[in-house]
């Protein structure tokens, strides 16, 4: 028709085509490979903010090819999608810069880059997906393109850990299948719609709708890693931090909560889910897997695996923001989506560098670490601030949305789970902080690289660095124009409770 | 010239020319490989031509010699027909690419006459009209074929063809003796003329039970699989992606003809459609656990399809009341089979030329230099297992949905497991693609078209998935399936 | 014109030392403690009143002055430079960005115009302040460290809690806003609490004072000297920003603080009476005053009319407070070091501080032991779950040893405040 219908399609093709063509790119085309990347990157963000500016102006973006009769591929850019595809596009530009540092001189990296770049296309589709099959179809993608990243190192742990990682999410995936296929037994279509579509089923199928809520959320709640699907996650930790930072931030993890915020708001519909009386499990759920991954990543010595555990609880912010069953408390989850990968790729960056740098993989070796490397450790900070929700990083503002959400919602015990989630995370974040910049650094760095005088290599500092300046930006600036927060607000308005 | 090419009698063509092919390489060893390439593209190029016919006139009837049904050879060719000739094609296209590389000079003028008279015979198969007919393409496809599993000569391949050839022409009697009484108590050995005439009887249920059990042994289902296997794991790679993906579907498309037109609407109520679904259930799970418990990669490739075919037949329990969605399916799967099966095969015949091997253990030294090869495998993997978007997953999305909505709960089940066992044999090979092992021993080198022959078939697979819509219209021109006025 | 100058200079106040914490800009630059505060200088000697809107600024907020932070921004302005004296003497550069973090959220708190700017500088504050506190490190600093930064996240949570409330029940949430509507609000109750336990937390009143005897113990001099003008100060002023005083009669509360206030008082005279390094005298004479205030601050709760006659002495008193406890903090900072006692110090060691800022260990055992129960059945055997819970119970009784004398006051003192409940 014209260029709003193609637009969704190019997003996608921006991130496939390049990772298509790396696949076929000798291992030394280094250049020509960053290029690519690069420019596929680039582009992808530029379309992304033209979307955002006509989206912001009342304009539609959407895709469709039939797929069966009936059954369609519905790429459509909405207020609640072009959030999570920004956030996306963003973190890939910036992981991607980060990876070609981390990588330099690794073997692999034409397969890697590749599906790389097929990761963030199966993100974006998820996020574009205009209706259920369609977010399947990219959901399963995700699955299929994230594999190879996670056991890119080749050890029999990364093997391991990859096995891990595929019965869990095969079995999402199947549990997924079959819940969307008895939903459209039921109701003959899929189409995601402001306030669900379920709302015309007869009574006597509601038994039927809430086995069908509970596979769809077993299917999502696998990626989301929540309570007790959540074992692949700090297993999948010996993958390269780019692809934890990714992992963690935008790609698998946040899939799984953007499909439960889908299945909440745009296929059962909050009113109708609350009258089927299942999304007070799925808060308690929530709030049961915040206080867990919580507690374990107290336990846990290893930075990474600390940071993983800290993933499960914080992306059940979102869950529950979209549990809580109110606008403003589904603003909070929401605008957590954002927030709370702007910060952990942030954290997950940081442990790279450390990593990378000085040989650094315990919170036990960090002693003293914030005066060899101030500018990692200060976006480690910022965004350790941020998890535990001290102002004025982003954290705040999500914190700050859901308990006043929770109270207009009349569901105090909210609040409880929440002050404890911050308690629990101040405990196992500021000790790390104490360590790094006030203990007394040691006299030799368990495996130290030379990087002249800057602390570590260019590109391994600068996403971290810029990656929490727009934590910080994304909570001192929250009421300004375009910010997460306002987005959300603009998606409560328009898809989760128009008039 | 549109004139010109609708007036071409294509289907004939489509048996001559590697029947004519087939005579030439024998006559001309020397240029056997240039000879049979051209001839599957002439093949290629006449379904083509074909299919054009088809979509423009409608339902492509040809009386060979011009003598009509009684007494003469009909060909007829509706949808379906049309869509299994594309599948022939288009495997035999990609195998035949693949085997210009794959077989040298003395293997190279056995194998291209017997694949280009298998091919003669398949097209012939899903060209006739009558049961008669379809007995005698059944037959030379089935020697053929044996013929070709014993390719190779080695020990194995001769005893995997030797239980080949019984279970043939064991299945190929049982359903002569079913033509034979169906001849005879009905007069009639057209299909059609069949449909109307058939009353339920004595007669009838034993015709069924002759030909049924015959062409359930040619397909392979559960508990008539045990010469799959052997066979297929023992032919040289090419002949095995061709015994996966068309001849076993070949005899299916028999069983799905007869049960359209004459068994299905008479005995479809009684039980026996319950049956073969029980048969299909149980294939789908022991095939798929088969497959996970294999050590050798051709062998649960094998498997695999022993599996899959139980998925073939998952639908006759579910077609009485879901009628053409049903068979939409079916023909979905079998065609996302053929296509991802070939390419496996392949994928197998390629790892095994490099690695000298095909143990799933020892593949990691394999697998990791031949890229191509390893997309190949999983892009074919998806199809199989049923991840979106592939042919595969369209077919089972419309079984599962039939399921669901006839509250066949066990059947769901049954696909659900199967999907994740698929999951997990596909996964235990591709595994191996990422863990990291030193080349300890000479490899031979792959030529580029074997790998992209594989790819490409395997990318047709994922493709299909996206043509659904066309496909499925396709397939609806001459209502095969018996239900006129509903079109998709 | 000229007042949108003056308004702007609201901002720059804050931020400028914000800007300056940054390494790279303030080891550039002579004098940057000094540098960092001038804009406040400026505002503090320049007349009148302004006020600064910031709708981008988190959820909108702002800052301003009136006669009222004056008072506060003169005391702080002048505590600030000593410390700047002090501190450009120090050869840690390290602590510089602390140090302007902590003046950049003490300056901010006083300017913040409502809710959310006062708790986010506040915030800014604590942290920074934990960086001055411990900059000079030994375990015996790590400790009070750790257990102010325990008392500062708490007080964090109960404040945030607060702020929750007051947004949930009005859209604007600057002071004067706040005093009249959550007077009047259903869940005004449990928001004075929330504000009462947040600030207590953080001024160190008793007996949630711990953190505070332990940072006076063994700190620098320039923290001495900070330590009375900021946590305490700002704790206090919070409290008076926060509370609906003088809008409603709240008599039982009010009561009760009131003798909370007082009994904190007889607390520092029976301690007195204790032997007692010359170190933690600041520390007694920030607890005993913050208890006069907090009587006060009761007699307002309970008597609305009695507040409104004093309520313009409020500001000057704790502006003056402020100076007493730094300069006073100060001037025992400079005794010879050998009038402490070493050995006095360490026999200091309370069971129950221990206990306290052991906390995070304490959850993580119990924690390890429970989730480890439920992972391996064979060892959550019924008497390991006895003896968990018997494990739990001790921790609760401070000090399995000698119980220390703070302690024992403390109970003894809380026992009699429950008497005299129970008789009024």
């Amino acid at each position: 028709m014209n260029g709003n219908t193609w637009l969704p399609l190019l997003v996608i093709a921006s991130s496939l085509l390049p990772g298509l063509i790396i696949f076929g790119l000798a291992e030394n085309r280094v250049r020509l490979r960053i290029a690519l990347n690069l420019v596929g990157a680039i582009v992808k963000l530029v379309l992304v903010g033209w979307m955002l500016w006509g989206t912001s102006q009342g304009l539609h973006y959407e895709m469709r090819l039939v797929l069966l009769p009936g059954l369609e591929l519905v790429l459509r850019a909405g207020p609640l999608s072009l959030l999570f595809v920004s956030l996306s596009a963003v973190l890939w530009l910036v992981t991607t810069v980060y990876a070609i540092g981390y990588l330099e001189g690794s073997p692999y990296r034409s397969r890697f880059f590749g599906f790389f770049s097929l990761c963030v296309t199966a993100t974006v589709g998820v996020a574009l997906a205009g209706n259920l099959i369609t977010f399947l179809v990219f959901y399963e993608l995700l699955t299929l393109a994230t594999y190879p990243l996670v056991v890119h190192r080749g050890t029999e742990a990364a093997r391991r850990a990859g096995q891990t990682y595929l019965i869990y999410t095969v079995l999402g995936g199947a549990l997924l299948l079959l819940g969307t296929v008895w939903l459209y037994t039921l109701t003959g279509t899929l189409e995601f719609t402001p306030q669900g579509f379920l709302s015309e089923v007869g009574e006597e199928h509601h038994f039927a709708l809430i086995i069908i809520f509970v596979l769809l959320i077993a299917g999502f709640g696998v990626k989301a890693a929540l309570v007790p699907l959540h074992g692949w996650l700090p297993q999948a930790m010996v993958a390269p931090a780019p692809v934890s930072a990714l992992l963690h931030a935008v790609a698998v993890v946040k899939a799984g909560a953007f499909g439960i915020v889908r299945v909440v708001y745009d296929v059962f519909g909050m009113e109708f889910a609350s009258g089927l009386g299942v999304t007070g499990p799925l808060a308690w759920l929530a709030a049961i897997t915040i206080i867990y991954g919580s507690m374990r990543a107290l336990f846990q010595d290893d930075l990474k695996r600390r940071l993983a555990y800290s993933t499960v609880s914080q992306v059940s912010y979102i869950i529950l923001g979209v549990a809580i069953a109110g606008p403003i408390a589904a603003i909070g989850g929401v605008v957590h989506l954002v927030h709370q990968g702007l910060m952990k790729i942030t954290l997950f960056f940081c442990a790279g560098n450390l990593a990378e740098t000085l040989g650094i993989h315990k919170v036990s070796e960090m002693n003293g670490v914030g005066r060899r490397m101030p500018w990692t450790m200060a976006a480690f900070t910022v965004g350790a601030f941020g998890m535990i929700g001290a102002p004025p990083v982003a954290g705040f503002i999500s914190k700050w949305y859901l308990g006043l959400g929770a109270l207009e919602a009349g569901q105090g015990w909210v609040i409880i789970v929440l002050a404890g989630s911050s308690l629990l995370n101040a405990a196992y974040f500021l000790p790390i902080l104490h360590r790094a910049w006030f203990r007394e650094p040691p006299d030799a760095w368990p495996e130290e690289h030379d990087f002249g005088r800057k602390e570590t290599a260019l590109m391994l500092l600068l996403p971290p660095v810029v990656t929490a300046l727009m934590a910080l930006a994304a909570g001192l600036l929250a009421s300004a124009p375009f910010s997460p927060l306002e987005w959300a607000k603009l998606i409560a308005v328009r898809e989760f409770y128009q008039p | 010239m549109g004139a010109e090419v609708s007036d071409i009698p294509w289907g004939l063509v489509l048996i001559l020319l590697p029947l004519m092919g087939g005579m030439a390489c024998f006559l001309w060893p020397r240029v056997t490989t240039m000879l049979g390439l051209v001839t599957v593209f002439g093949v290629a190029l006449s379904v083509a031509g074909l299919g054009w016919q088809i979509l423009e006139n409608g339902v492509y009837r040809h009386a060979v010699g011009g003598w009509g049904a009684p007494l003469g050879i009909d060909l007829y060719a509706d949808g379906l027909s049309l869509l299994m000739l594309t599948a022939t094609a288009l495997v035999g296209l990609g195998v035949s690419v693949y085997s210009a590389a794959y077989f040298r000079r003395e293997d190279a003028t056995r194998f291209w006459p017997l694949w280009l008279f298998l091919l003669a015979g398949l097209n012939a198969l899903f060209l006739s009209a009558d049961i008669f007919n379809l007995y005698v393409t059944l037959e030379l496809m089935g020697l053929a074929a044996v013929a070709l599993a014993a390719l190779t000569g080695g020990k194995d391949a001769l005893g995997g063809a030797m239980r080949y050839l019984l279970a043939a022409l064991l299945g190929s009697l049982a359903y002569l003796l079913g033509v034979a009484l169906l001849y005879h108590g009905f007069g009639t050995v057209d299909i059609t003329l069949l449909g109307q005439r058939v009353e339920s009887g004595p007669v009838l249920w034993a015709a069924l039970g002759l030909m049924g059990a015959g062409l359930l042994l040619k397909t392979a289902v559960f508990p008539l699989h045990f010469w799959l296997p052997p066979a297929h794991a023992s032919a040289p790679a090419p002949v095995s992606a061709l015994l996966s993906a068309l001849v076993v579907k070949a005899s299916f498309y028999i069983l799905l003809r007869l049960w359209l037109s004459i068994f299905g609407p008479l005995v479809g109520e009684e039980g026996v459609d319950t049956l073969l679904g029980l048969l299909g259930a149980t294939a789908v799970l022991w095939g798929s656990v088969q497959a996970l418990r294999q050590t050798r990669l051709k062998l649960l490739i094998a498997y695999s399809t022993v599996a899959q075919i139980g998925y073939l037949f998952l639908a006759f329990p579910l077609a009485a009341a879901a009628g053409v969605t049903a068979w939409h399916a079916v023909i979905y799967l079998a065609f996302s089979h053929a296509l991802a099966k070939a390419a496996m095969f392949l994928v197998a015949g390629n790892l095994l030329r490099f690695g000298g091997h095909d143990r799933i253990a020892d593949l990691d030294r394999v697998v990791q230099r031949l890229p191509l090869t390893t997309g190949a495998f999983a892009l074919a993997g998806v199809s199989i297992m049923g991840l979106p978007p592939s042919g595969g997953f369209i077919g089972k999305w419309l079984l599962l949905e039939m399921a669901l909505a006839q509250g066949r709960w066990d059947l769901v089940v049954v696909m659900i497991l199967g999907g994740l066992l698929a999951a997990g044999y596909i996964f235990k090979v591709l595994g191996r693609a990422f863990t990291q092992a030193e080349v300890t021993h000479k490899s031979r080198a792959v030529p580029a078209c074997m790998e992209w022959a594989a790819l490409l078939l395997a990318i047709g697979a994922v493709l299909l998935g996206f043509l659904a819509v066309p496909v499925l219209s396709v397939v609806g021109i001459g209502d095969p399936f018996g239900v006129s006025g509903v079109r998709p | 014109m000229n007042v949108d100058i003056y308004a702007m200079l609201l901002l720059i106040v804050v931020a400028w030392p914000l800007l300056l914490a940054i390494p790279a800009l303030h080891s550039r630059l002579p004098w940057p403690h000094h540098l960092a505060i001038m804009p406040a200088v400026v505002l503090m000697i320049l007349p009148g009143e302004a006020s600064l809107e910031l709708p981008w600024l988190f959820f909108g907020t702002g800052f301003a002055i009136d006669g009222d932070n004056q008072w506060i921004l003169g005391m702080s302005v002048a505590i600030w430079l000593m410390a700047a004296t002090i501190a450009k003497n120090i050869k840690h550069d390290f602590a510089t960005p602390f140090f302007l973090l902590t003046l950049a959220g003490n300056l901010g708190v006083i300017l913040a115009a409502d809710l959310v700017g006062f708790f986010v500088f506040s915030a800014f504050m604590g942290y920074g302040f934990y960086g001055l506190l411990i900059y000079k490190g030994d375990a015996e600093v790590w400790r009070a460290g750790r257990l102010y930064l325990i008392f500062l996240v708490l007080a964090d949570l109960a404040l945030f809690e607060a702020l929750l409330l007051a947004a949930f029940t009005m859209q604007n949430l600057r002071f004067e806003e706040v005093r009249h509507v959550m007077a009047e609000g259903s869940s005004s109750q449990f928001y004075i609490w929330m504000v009462l336990i947040g600030f207590a937390f953080k001024t160190g009143i008793w007996p949630v004072h711990l953190w505070l005897s332990a940072a006076f113990r063994s700190v620098s001099q320039l923290t001495m000297l900070l330590l009375g003008g900021v946590p305490v100060t700002m704790g206090l002023f919070g409290v008076v920003r926060w509370l609906p005083i003088g809008e409603h009669v709240y008599y039982v509360l009010g009561t009760a603080i009131q003798m909370l206030g007082v009994v904190a008082m007889l607390y520092v005279v029976l301690r007195l009476l204790m032997p007692s390094p010359v170190k933690l005298l600041p520390a007694w004479a920030s607890t005993a005053v913050s208890g006069l205030f907090i009587a006060a601050l009761g007699t307002g709760l309970s008597h609305p009319v009695v507040w409104h006659q004093y309520e313009h002495l409020i500001y000057p008193f704790i502006a003056i407070l402020g100076i007493f406890l730094a300069v006073f903090g100060f001037a025992i900072g400079r005794l010879p070091e050998t009038r402490r006692s070493p050995a006095l110090v360490a026999s200091r060691a309370e069971a129950f501080n221990l206990w306290v800022e052991r906390w995070i260990g304490t959850v993580r055992s119990w924690a390890k032991d429970r989730l480890l129960g439920f992972q391996s059945h064979q060892r959550a055997s019924q008497r390991q779950v006895v003896k968990q819970y018997q494990r739990i119970l001790n921790w609760q009784k401070p000090g399995g040893v000698g119980v220390g004398w703070s302690t024992r006051i403390s109970l003894f003192v809380l026992l009699g405040l429950a008497l005299a409940w129970l008789a009024g």
